[in-house]
């Protein structure tokens, strides 16, 4: 199957703020939800970060994913992640909302997971950042078990309940599909293990890329699953903007890529604030941003980047598509820079153009 | 986009250290010890600190950093620093409020080269297996304290050290500028640990009684070979770090 293609959303609302700038951008967000489910797009995808000022104002996940069900038909809906750590959610209620999400969504939720990636949020909590990899773990053992016993107790590490019938059961059966955020090369590794998808995986050469997905699709096939469901699959991150105009495309795509680029530059990561082997990367799709600001030639995209006209962005993504790599999910705006109906013509004219050359989608 | 901080440059400028030029003297420093201790501190005071050409970090906080040089050019000296995180553009910077030095000729050094906002003072690092303790005084009169107790070991590359920003007044005629210094270390050992802090006078360090504690991140400990070389950056106080910032050229 080929490429299939998915929108993630960070929601970051730019300075000054006023009683309107947070409305307006979900209300902007989710036209693009209802125009990307029309043209074709698979998945929606929706952060949960806490605090982090203008790069992203996305803290209840669940709820923007529940308007994106509700006004769209077919695409598919994503926890981009939530965060498995006892001080941000306990995981029964992270299994709770994920069922009611994914009965009203009609059986659409994709359920990602993670650990948060940076101090501000971290200590926010007053989450230990040397403990958030083993209770993450904990936590994708035991939800899929919340969502297919009738039944669930449990006595662990991080949480313990005794037996209780966690309601509702989700939509899907046995449950949704689980995935897992990579931003560390080689914790794809992870994610096959446990019969996971890896969401995100880090921005390296094709080639690296390439074996990376080899090594990856060879130890799913004698992964140890953590859930009922094996989620096969590999997603990459990266930015879009189509335009028929090469150099508009492009300029304007570097644009956005460079606010982004930043924005995630004001936050203070884990690694930075607390020395912990539990986070050695700057996190944030760090590899990704570093990639995308690259200064490249005039008028073309940086390498893999989808920014430019139609055939330069098949171009790139038929790069994406020889590594093996499943489904790319893009980021296209930040902080608002590029105008609404920019956005919009971007995914018209990628659903038009693009898409169709691309068998999976 | 993001807030810039609102230090009035032009009223502390005066107290800067003068910096005549940036044909600095390479000095390697083997075997130091170093300490740092990050802590979160309120966001409008840290604003007040932070020059226009930065943006404050997300939560702001403040990250001191001792030192004890057992060999250097002008002898052994210690050294410790407040110095609040700011943002550099996208790059995380230490911004030097003020220093003490145990050292007189290193204060001179470290300021009149470096543009250290460093001052003569009673510094003290010490290394004891149940705890890191860093003390400095001027007169007799402690002024911070720092203190790792317990702390457990850690790998050199988990940890993350910040380049300093120095403002100056630099040249002659002087102009306002901040220098970026940006020493190299190979980590032989680290330790970390929760950490104590305490600052009996607010006024002291360079922080004008603005920086308020808030709460507390980590600390750790480290030896390392390092060193303090000529600067290869600068940067305008008051403009952007995107715009304001040039590598200053040695072959000129």
């Amino acid at each position: 199957m080929g490429l299939e293609f998915g929108i993630f959303y960070e929601l970051s609302v730019p300075r000054p703020w006023d009683g309107e700038s947070e409305r307006k951008v979900y209300e902007n967000a989710l036209e693009q939800v209802r125009l990307a489910d029309e043209v074709g797009f698979k998945h929606v995808w929706a952060v949960e970060h806490h605090f982090l000022e203008e790069y992203s104002h996305c803290s209840a996940p669940e709820i923007f994913l529940t308007a994106c069900a509700a006004q769209t038909k077919n695409i598919r809906v994503g926890h981009g992640i939530v965060i498995c750590v006892p001080e941000f959610n306990h995981p029964i209620r992270i299994a709770e909302r994920a069922a009611v999400l994914d009965i009203v969504s009609g059986g659409r939720l994709e359920f990602g997971t993670g650990r948060s990636a940076t101090w501000t949020e971290l200590g926010g909590f007053g989450a230990n950042p040397d403990e958030t990899k083993n209770s993450w773990d904990e936590f994708v053992h035991t939800i899929p078990k919340m969502w297919t016993q009738e039944r669930f107790g449990y006595e662990g590490e991080y949480f313990s309940m005794p037996t209780r019938a966690v309601l509702p059961k989700p939509y899907q059966k046995p449950h949704p599909p689980m995935w897992v955020a990579v931003s560390t090369p080689g914790t794809e590794m992870d994610a096959a293990d446990r019969g996971m998808g890896a969401l995100g995986v880090n921005f390296t050469t094709f080639k690296a890329q390439e074996e990376r997905v080899e090594e990856y699709r060879r130890r799913i096939q004698n992964c140890n699953p953590c859930g009922e469901v094996v989620t096969d699959q590999l997603a990459s991150a990266n930015f879009l903007y189509c335009h028929e105009d090469s150099a508009v495309g492009v300029s304007t795509g570097r644009k956005m890529i460079g606010n982004f680029q930043y924005l995630a530059g004001q936050l203070d990561m884990a690694k930075e604030a607390y020395p912990t082997k539990g986070y050695p990367s700057p996190g944030l799709l760090a590899a990704t941003r570093r990639q995308a600001a690259g200064p490249g030639e005039a008028n073309e995209p940086p390498e893999g980047i989808a920014i430019g006209n139609p055939d330069q962005i098949v171009r790139e993504l038929k790069k994406w598509e020889a590594t093996g790599v499943d489904r790319i999910n893009f980021i296209l705006n930040a902080s608002e820079i590029i105008p609404q109906d920019q956005v919009l013509e971007s995914l018209r004219v990628f659903g038009r153009e693009v898409i169709p050359q691309f068998e999976g989608s | 986009m993001p807030r810039n901080g609102t230090l009035a440059v032009a009223s502390v400028l005066g107290d800067a250290p003068h910096v005549l030029s940036l044909d600095q003297p390479s000095w390697e420093l083997p075997d130091a010890t170093c300490v740092q201790v990050n802590w979160e501190v309120y966001d409008g005071p840290a604003l007040e600190l932070t020059p226009p050409g930065c943006h404050p970090s997300i939560p702001p906080f403040a990250s001191f950093f001792a030192g004890h040089y057992p060999e250097s050019p002008v002898g052994a000296f210690s050294l410790v620093q407040a110095r609040l995180v700011v943002r550099a553009g996208i790059r995380p910077r230490a911004l030097c409020l003020g220093a003490l030095c145990d050292n007189p000729a290193a204060t001179v050094a470290l300021r009149e080269h470096w543009g250290f906002p460093v001052l003569d003072g009673e510094v003290d690092v010490s290394v004891r297996h149940d705890r890191t303790r860093v003390s400095g005084a001027v007169g007799g009169r402690e002024v911070i304290e720092m203190v790792l107790p317990n702390p457990e070991v850690i790998g050199g590359s988990d940890l993350m050290t910040f380049d300093n920003l120095h403002l100056v007044r630099l040249g002659e005629p002087a102009e306002g500028a901040i220098l970026q210094i940006d020493p190299e270390y190979a980590i032989h050992k680290a330790q970390r640990a929760r950490p104590r802090l305490h600052l009996p006078d607010p006024q002291a360090l360079g922080m004008r009684g603005l920086l308020q504690l808030a709460a507390p991140v980590t600390g750790f400990w480290f030896t390392a070979d390092t060193d303090m070389v000529p600067v290869r950056f600068r940067m305008h106080p008051e403009k952007p770090a995107m715009q304001g910032t040039v590598k200053v050229d040695r072959a000129a």
